[in-house]
């Protein structure tokens, strides 16, 4: 009896399989600055923020720097002081005769906490034992960020699987897990493979918010094989052993090296892996979160333990409600392990979509979209970002103007060279000298900003301010800047223009930014990743996961479709090979991907297929790529991803296509494009990539049409006016002749009749 | 009606029909939007297409008024587009201040449209008419003529010339009645209670009487000064009896050939009340002088109105008195009750009263009176806030926009004649808006430099193209912009008063023959002074914003420039206000006749006018080695006598050199007297040749660097005037002008 309740106990106990994990990150990793970072004058520092996953436990951490500094320096007043979360572990002496160093620092694992960690890399530098001129250029020193590296080693610290710490399983910290594999019957309904599978993956992606999550689909049979194991008693499959073992994930695949899977499906149809008390629990749509235990058998892990996630119903409808309150629900307020979901409300795509941008014709407090009251203190440089983001087609007439209402202030005892500078998308809009004595505070400080400086998509405002102490006028005396206090209110306002929804097509920049044409403000069409078989479902939902990611939100109008005819509605991903590339009507696109190529080479074009940023662009060149080589060929290790207006769509939309030589080779470089480093870097319409780092050529080889709301006729004519000038003016031109002729012919015969009066 | 008739009239309804459809469909494509790209192409275009059809406009030829009008609504389309692309998309303010400063501006941009607009309208198509004569008429039958010179404080020389040139008008001398209309020896004058002004006017009443029984024409003066210049007349038209009745200001010399070409016009048609001819200016008025010196190159300020607008107005219908040099028709005038005074511009307010009656006037466009324009910058502007008060009371009595009897085009007319005086509501926005944003940082212009070089910029060069078409022979560039800075700071105030109390205003006389002995700055000089330095401050905030806030630098680039535009404007009329000694009480005109001066001796010299005056000439003798006495006998042909002219002059100078030769004419005979005037004054075809010598067409950016050069040249010259005021020395002693009066 004792043993019947011990060993499952045991088994729950085990230490996980995956249970610590090293990995090594550069520093660049976690700082978007440059690969150098140099340090000026008597004292400055660098904040590097590390992120780590909630359920992250560090084991260890080992932070390698390396360090360049000046000559000039003396020893002993000169030095690089790192904090991690503003406790200082490490100090490390610039010495004038070992100018370049590379010093390791551990650090202390009671300092890690979830979320931001900050790691602050500060200098002291002096040239001389007094009288050390702060702006001297000889005081500097340099951090190779790039080569500097954080070697850590994390294992999980949840023993309870609550649906709460699904964030910190898939945070974008360390620790947070970068692939899932959804788990289906064998054979599921094409509504839950269409529908809900992209949902689940984009639930989940968006929970790694800007970290790339690889989606992976596997699938289980009806019932399961009892393992054979070797040296065991004939009858160690008893009722017993078969109950352990019908608990456990049996069904995962031995190469499942996450902790975290994802079960989807009916509850009939999860019923061959579900324990029978989670299956009567299932009346409805229905997620849980379940720590499955280990099967042992003499200390041989024969199934791992593993953390899942149940998402089911009695219908597939209730298995899609389920996924779709997984994509919208706040994981902290489910302290929970399972939520029947009864009803959803403000669950269409478009107000999901509207909800995470500032919508036109508004104004936003800061605090409005998540920014807080900034308050900068001591001597230094620094910078406040507010980031927010506007609708992917925001299209505003040329005089349009956004207005900020600035809520800040500084204290007194400012000197010299304090100011602030206002940048809009890294343009210099505004800056203020902060030169009175007293301090001073604004409310309403009013800028009014062309509102062409802002984009659909993210855009940033940049606040920099450098705070700087009086002058002590006395030589070799400085005034601490103690004092010094610079506070911007998260009660600034931010107001838009109304703007109509317009976006320039194709742009595989906006893409990457926005998702658009995916995600849209105003309407949000079905669109589809359309698939020619199976073998590149976890390509297309790698995909999916990533546009969510992108567009911050889930996109509920995104499903995959299956088979080579494409949908004439909606935008369409179209993935495949040459070969099912060859049963897609391409001739009228400029570049064709199928069996027998068709590329349109740069120098058989002119300028004209060169990247261009076509929102700015007013040239009203026509592009015509008449230039083509027909070749036969492979693709090689390479992806090649087009854009192009949708050829039967009813409405203007765009159609992408996506292709690899083979489905597996077409799934890496889809998983080398979601990659941080690859991703931004899409642009044009021609983007082909075969690793991770850089793509290998970017082109524009398409006509470019704009994309508007169809229901916004002025804007329309607006729209074709402003690309058909001519048109207007032909209009207008006879217009006037018409009226001047008759008024011509009226003067000229009143003329007459005043003549004949003489 | 006859068939014909009908079938015109059937036709001329259709054709406006489809002039309305055309016109919706051109509103409507003026209204369609449009990316400021798209639209800078586009009017590019439409301000090449105006350029070449203003050109062809310009020249003579089968389709020049076709051409005119396509230019006329290319230009007014585009500045209907640009008006309502400001008021839809460019009317945004932040706050209360702003609000006003936007709508202030818009608002005079919209007057400056509406001006535009009803100025195309009527200068469309001016009329030409042809040169009538009495010539072979029977004389007996022509109606008899009363000619009326009011006169209020003039001096005796000044009426004595016209009254001499009002007795030779070519006309029947039984059927021409001359009278002097004298309000400043009325009997409330006589019996003032100021004893000097009392004696005064005595005494001007009994040289007066004297003058007229010398010159033996009638004398009439009243029992009290009411209603100004039109009670005058009125009172004299009760007096008298003749048909047609001649109205010449005492300054307004009239040609012999004036009545010639007057009375047949009024013999051809029943229905005319008024025939009204130019006033053409011996003299330049103070901008001219002081400004220009430019009177014999450059048309004067009237030439616009008369050598266009009056011409455009005449076609419509609508052309109107404008107090003097016009002959009217006595029956009319009976029926309004002589002429009107219930504002102080009499003279349009009578047209105005007998175009309501449906009776029609007619404008000769040849120059048969000289008159004396205003000589001080005083002077000319009280003559000015007399003419925009007056018309600004017929807008507020008379609302002429909804006068019953008016024709539609008659009211465009006259409105388009009221408008151009609020022009001073316009000018002050103007001047003073780029303050707004420059030094307030008010945001009034809510447009980026794209939709400026699309919209606004080819507004206002389509605006100056058509000036330049319909004005281009009769006014230089930009000198519309200076008499109306010159104006609006003084009229503006007067045109408030008239707003606030719209039959305050009384008649002013304006002072003509004023002395100018001396170089002066002009008392009214300090709001100038007051303008320049605030716009001078901001353009120094400009350059400071323009430093400090890189996000509005283009905006700021363009009002700064604006804000130039009006700096040296505002600077060219400094050198206005610098009153220029007058050399000659008289001022000279160029004349070409054929001229023999006679010596007592019987020596003689063969020579060619050069230039001419009331009191003397010019002439470049022909053969070298003259030596001619102190006296001599000047004889030349008078187109005015159609005979020679024989006239004692003295010898004044002679440059052996060029051989010009300088005489004062010194007549010792009545006859004599009269001959002078004649020869001198009473020739119209030098008035007509003078003033097409000036009237030529000058390209834009050549008038417009003229007179841009001109202008900035005298500031300097200003300020070492206002120097001398201080130190007390340099040639130039300053005074105020009220002292040298």
């Amino acid at each position: 009896m004792i043993k019947k309740y011990l060993i499952p106990l045991l088994c729950l106990c085990m230490p996980f399989t995956l249970a610590a994990q090293t990995n090594s990150y550069r520093l660049t990793d976690f700082y978007g600055g440059e690969g150098t970072v140099r340090l000026q004058g008597k004292s400055a520092s660098v904040d590097v923020p590390i992120p780590l996953s909630s359920v992250a436990e560090v084991d260890s951490a080992l932070l390698t720097l390396e360090v360049v500094s000046s000559q000039a320096l003396i020893k002993k007043r000169s030095q690089l002081y790192v904090r991690f979360n503003n406790a200082t572990i490490g100090q490390i002496a610039f010495d004038p005769d070992r100018p370049s160093l590379v010093s390791e620092v551990t650090i202390p694992n009671a300092l890690w906490r979830a979320g931001f960690n900050s790691l602050t890399l500060a200098v002291s530098q002096h040239y001389a034992e007094q009288c050390v001129d702060g702006n001297a250029p000889e005081l500097w020193s340099e951090i190779n960020v790039y080569n500097s590296t954080l070697k850590i080693t994390t294992s999980i610290n949840e023993k309870r699987f609550t649906l709460d710490a699904l964030s910190g399983f898939f945070s974008p910290g360390i620790g947070g897990q970068r692939n899932v594999q959804l788990y289906t019957p064998r054979e599921v309904n094409p509504l839950i493979k269409q529908q809900t599978l992209p949902i689940v993956a984009q639930a989940l992606a968006l929970r790694s918010q800007y970290q790339p999550l690889i989606i992976q689909h596997d699938s289980f049979d009806d019932g399961y094989v009892l393992p054979q194991l070797k040296q065991t008693e004939s009858n160690f499959w008893n009722e017993q052993n078969v109950a352990r073992y019908e608990r456990t994930a049996w069904y995962l695949k031995t190469n499942q090296q996450q902790p975290v899977h994802v079960l989807v499906g009916t509850v009939e149809a999860l019923s061959p892996v579900l324990p029978d008390e989670v299956i009567n629990d299932i009346d409805g749509a229905f997620l849980k979160a379940q720590r499955t235990p280990a099967f042992v058998e003499d200390n041989k892990v024969v199934v791992p333990a593993s953390y899942r996630l149940i998402v089911s119903g009695t219908t597939q409808e209730e298995v899609l409600a389920a996924a779709k309150a997984l994509a919208v629900m706040d994981d902290a307020i489910n302290p929970i392990s399972q939520v029947k979901v009864l009803s959803q409300s403000q669950m269409q795509p478009n107000t999901l979509q509207r909800n995470r941008i500032l919508n036109p014709d508004n104004h936003y407090a800061f605090e409005d979209f998540g920014v807080t009251t900034t308050q900068f203190r001591d001597e230094g440089d620094f910078n406040k970002r507010v980031s927010f983001r506007l609708p992917a087609d925001f299209y505003v007439p040329e005089n349009a103007s956004v207005s900020l209402l600035l809520d800040f202030g500084y204290g007194a005892g400012f000197g010299p060279g304090s100011v602030m500078n206002i940048s809009v998308n890294d343009e210099l809009v505004h800056g203020l000298a902060l030169n009175n004595i007293n301090g001073q505070a604004y409310r309403d400080y009013q800028l009014r900003i062309p509102a062409r400086f802002f984009k659909g998509g993210v855009n940033n405002l940049d606040f920099a301010v450098t705070l700087r102490p009086p002058l002590a006028g006395v030589a070799c005396d400085d005034v601490p800047g103690s004092h010094l206090v610079f506070q911007l209110d998260n009660s600034s306002v931010i107001e838009l223009p109304s703007a109509g929804h317009v976006a320039v097509q194709p742009n595989l920049a906006m893409l990457s930014e926005t998702a658009y044409p995916f995600a849209r403000f105003k309407s949000a069409p079905v669109s589809t990743i359309s698939i020619p078989s199976d073998e590149f479902l976890n390509t297309a939902l790698t995909l999916s996961a990533k546009l969510a990611q992108a567009a911050q939100v889930p996109l509920l109008n995104v499903q995959i479709a299956m088979g080579s005819d494409i949908s004439s509605e909606g935008s369409v991903i179209v993935l495949g090979t040459p070969d099912t590339l060859s049963n897609f009507e391409q001739a009228q696109f400029n570049t064709a991907i199928e069996a027998t190529k068709r590329w349109s080479y740069r120098l058989q074009n002119s300028l004209h297929n060169q990247v261009r940023n076509m929102t700015d662009d007013k040239s009203f060149k026509e592009m015509r790529i008449d230039g083509h080589t027909v070749q036969e060929s492979d693709l090689g290790e390479q992806a090649i991803l087009t854009a192009q207006a949708h050829p039967v769509s009813s409405d203007t939309d765009t159609l992408f296509i996506m292709a690899a030589q083979t489905p597996e080779l077409l799934q890496a470089r889809v998983e080398d494009l979601v990659s941080l480093s690859l991703w931004g870097q899409m642009a044009g319409d021609f983007f082909a990539w075969k690793d991770a780092l850089s793509p290998s050529l970017i082109m524009q080889v398409s006509e470019k049409y704009e994309v508007g709301e169809a229901d916004d006729n002025w804007l329309h004519l607006r729209l074709w006016l402003s690309n058909n000038p001519w048109y207007w003016l032909i209009g207008f031109i006879i217009a006037v002749f018409v009226v001047s002729m008759i008024i011509y012919v009226l003067l000229k015969r009143r003329n007459e009749q005043v003549q004949d009066s003489w | 009606m006859d068939y014909s008739q009908t079938h015109r009239h059937h036709y001329t309804s259709k054709l406006i029909v489809v002039l309305l459809v055309a016109s919706l469909i051109l509103g409507a494509l003026l209204l369609a939007p449009m990316d400021a790209l798209g639209q800078l192409l586009s009017s590019i275009v439409i301000l090449i297409f105006i350029s070449l059809c203003s050109k062809e406009a310009r020249h003579t030829q089968k389709y020049q008024h076709l051409f005119r009008v396509f230019a006329l609504v290319l230009a007014i389309a585009l500045s209907v587009r640009y008006l309502l692309w400001r008021g839809i998309y460019t009317l945004t303010y932040s706050d209360f201040l702003s609000m006003i400063a936007v709508w202030l501006l818009f608002g005079a941009e919209i007057y400056a449209g509406v001006t535009s607009v009803l100025g195309a309208i009527v200068n469309a198509f001016p009329l030409s008419r042809p040169l009538l004569s009495l010539e072979g008429m029977d004389k007996s039958t022509l109606p008899s003529v009363d000619v009326m010179i009011p006169s209020y404080n003039e001096d005796d020389e000044i009426l004595e010339v016209t009254i001499r040139a009002a007795k030779m008008l070519d006309y029947p001398k039984d059927k021409l009645h001359i009278h002097l209309l004298d309000d400043g020896g009325t009997d409330q004058k006589i019996n003032a209670e100021n004893p000097a002004s009392a004696a005064s006017a005595k005494q001007r009443r009994e040289r007066l009487q004297d003058l007229c029984k010398r010159l033996d024409i009638t004398y009439h003066t009243r029992a009290k000064n009411e209603f100004a210049k039109a009670g005058n007349v009125n009172s004299a038209i009760q007096n008298t009896t003749g048909d047609l009745i001649v109205i010449l200001d005492a300054d307004h010399v009239p040609t012999s050939d004036f009545l010639d070409r007057t009375v047949p016009w009024m013999l051809k048609n029943e229905k005319v009340f008024l025939v009204q001819t130019p006033h053409f200016m011996a003299n330049p008025d103070p901008v001219e002088r002081n400004y220009f010196s430019a009177f014999t190159r450059m048309p004067s300020e009237n030439d616009m109105f008369y050598g266009t607008i009056q011409k455009g107005l005449d076609y419509w219908g609508s052309s109107f008195f404008c107090g003097s040099a016009a002959l009217m028709r006595r029956e009319h005038l009976d029926l309004v009750g002589g002429i009107s005074g219930d504002s102080i511009t009499e003279d349009a307010e009578t047209a105005l009263d007998l175009h309501k009656m449906g009776y029609e006037s007619v404008y000769v466009d040849r120059p048969m009176v000289s008159g004396l324009a205003p000589e001080t910058f005083d002077a000319f502007i009280q003559q000015r806030m007399r003419w925009a008060q007056g018309m600004t009371q017929i807008l507020l009595l008379k609302k002429p926009y909804k006068a019953e009897g008016l024709k539609w085009y008659q009211r465009v007319g006259y409105m388009s004649s009221i408008m151009f005086w609020l022009f001073p509501f316009a000018r002050i926005i103007f001047l003073l808006m780029p303050l707004a944003y420059l030094v307030f940082g008010l945001q009034v212009y809510h447009a980026s430099m794209l939709e400026i070089f699309a919209f606004t910029l080819p507004h206002v060069i389509a605006t100056y193209m058509i000036s330049t078409m319909l004005f281009g022979r009769t006014r230089w560039p930009l000198v519309s912009e200076l008499y109306e800075i010159l104006q609006c700071a003084f009229t503006l105030n007067a045109l408030i008063k008239v707003f606030l109390k719209p039959k305050a205003p009384s008649f002013v006389v304006t002072p003509k023959g004023e002395s100018l002995e001396k170089t002066f700055v002009s008392p009214l000089s300090t709001i100038f002074y007051w303008l320049i330095l605030v716009i001078t401050f901001a353009l120094g905030s400009g350059i400071y914003k323009f430093i400090t806030e890189p996000l509005t630098r283009e905006l700021t680039v363009v009002v700064m420039l604006w804000n130039v535009f009006n700096l040296i404007l505002l600077m060219s009329v400094l050198s206005v206000l610098l009153e220029r000694k007058q050399v000659r009480s008289q001022a000279r005109l160029p004349a070409t006749n054929s001229v023999v001066i006679k010596t007592s001796n019987d020596e003689a010299w063969v020579g060619d006018l050069v230039d001419l005056s009331l009191g003397g000439a010019r002439l470049r003798l022909k053969g070298a080695g003259a030596l001619v006495p102190e006296n001599a006998i000047f004889t030349s042909w008078s187109h005015a006598l159609s005979k020679n002219v024989h006239m004692p002059v003295k010898v004044l100078h002679y440059d052996s050199s060029s051989k010009i030769l300088r005489v004062r004419f010194a007549p010792q005979t009545e006859e004599q007297e009269n001959e002078v005037v004649a020869f001198s004054l009473c020739d119209s075809l030098r008035w007509m040749s003078f003033q097409r010598r000036r009237t030529r067409a000058i390209s834009y950016w050549f008038g417009a660097k003229h007179v841009l050069k001109v202008g900035l040249k005298p500031v300097s010259m200003h300020m070492l005037v206002l120097i001398g005021k201080f130190v007390g020395k340099f040639g130039l002693f300053v005074k105020p002008a009220k002292e040298n009066q």
